[in-house]
């Protein structure tokens, strides 16, 4: 199973590596192709952290401009995924910073109200096809969203995005050991909600 | 713990439907229309990180710097290895020399 997964992926890699060769070349069809492949994903991220689909929306649309505007010199020393990544994650935070200067964090929390449709993309995998396991996954990331956003962030960039404690202190500006303790917060509390929404059942 | 990393690595593979279910039709028309004003989005911000994505040695440097356990316990083992090397060589050569 992990096996045809790896293979999966490094098949994956391969497609990706030929589609960002064909654009930097010019051709708008691969680069089409890339961003049927990518926007979901962008999107998502945005989501995660702006948690605004309006805002999730414009930063796609920015994201994959940049993208489209610089792809001929990138030169593929990290994979496509991880690049376009972490310029969502980099246009995201650049989007929090303007937006904590001009409006109170308390208010933006209270008028979360957002809905959205989780779609898991790795159906293949036995774990992923087990009911209860993909109700827990939505019930982690409903709490996760639901967290503000000095523990929510930290969690989804470390958790979910793969960073390094380092490279989050450094995005954030915040001194690694706040980082650290705010990631292991997030976990207690994401823990905590979850007894207690399965006592409740 | 181990069950909460079970379900944020599932969560990795998970997606938001988009509220808009046409983002990739609305994200590639936006792409149709760009012009020189556009440039403008490739900000400082964006050009340092695009420069440093390009950089071999800084990608390099962000390893060590990531994960120092793991290059300390590197140096250690090729230490040790040296020694262990140049240890043999000299028992080798002392066992020739009593030959």
């Amino acid at each position: 199973m992990e096996e045809n997964q790896s293979q999966g992926k490094a098949k994956k890699i391969i497609d990706d590596v030929i589609l960002v060769e064909k654009s930097k070349k010019g051709d708008k069809a691969a680069f089409e192709e890339l961003v049927k492949l990518y926007s979901k994903y962008v999107y998502t991220n945005a989501f995660f952290i702006l948690r605004d689909s309006h805002e999730a929306e414009d930063v796609s649309q920015e994201v994959f401009v940049k993208v489209y505007l610089s792809i001929k010199n990138f030169k593929g020393l990290s994979s496509f995924k991880t690049w376009i990544r972490k310029l969502t994650v980099n246009t995201c935070i650049d989007k929090l910073r303007v937006k904590s200067k001009t409006f109170d964090k308390k208010l933006s929390l209270e008028s979360f109200e957002e809905s959205y449709e989780y779609i898991f993309t790795n159906l293949n995998n036995n774990i992923e096809k087990n009911f209860f396991t993909r109700e827990t996954v939505k019930e982690v990331l409903n709490i996760i969203m639901s967290l503000d956003e000095s523990y929510r962030i930290p969690l989804i960039l470390r958790d979910l995005q793969d960073y390094s404690y380092r490279e989050i202190a450094g995005l954030i500006k915040k001194p690694i050991g706040t980082v650290k303790t705010n990631i292991h917060r997030a976990r207690r509390l994401i823990k905590e909600k979850l007894k207690y929404e399965k006592s409740k059942k | 713990m181990d069950n909460l990393n079970k379900y944020l690595k599932i969560a990795r593979n998970v997606v938001i439907k988009p509220e808009e279910s046409n983002i990739e039709d609305k994200i590639i028309n936006r792409l149709t229309s760009v012009n020189e004003n556009d440039k403008k989005m490739l900000d400082d911000n964006f050009l340092d990180y695009f420069k440093k994505s390009n950089s071999r040695l800084f990608l390099f440097t962000e390893k060590i710097r990531d994960n120092p356990g793991k290059v300390t316990a590197l140096f250690i083992f090729i230490l040790l290895f040296a020694g262990f090397f140049m240890l043999l060589l000299k028992s080798s050569s002392a066992g020739q020399g009593q030959d």
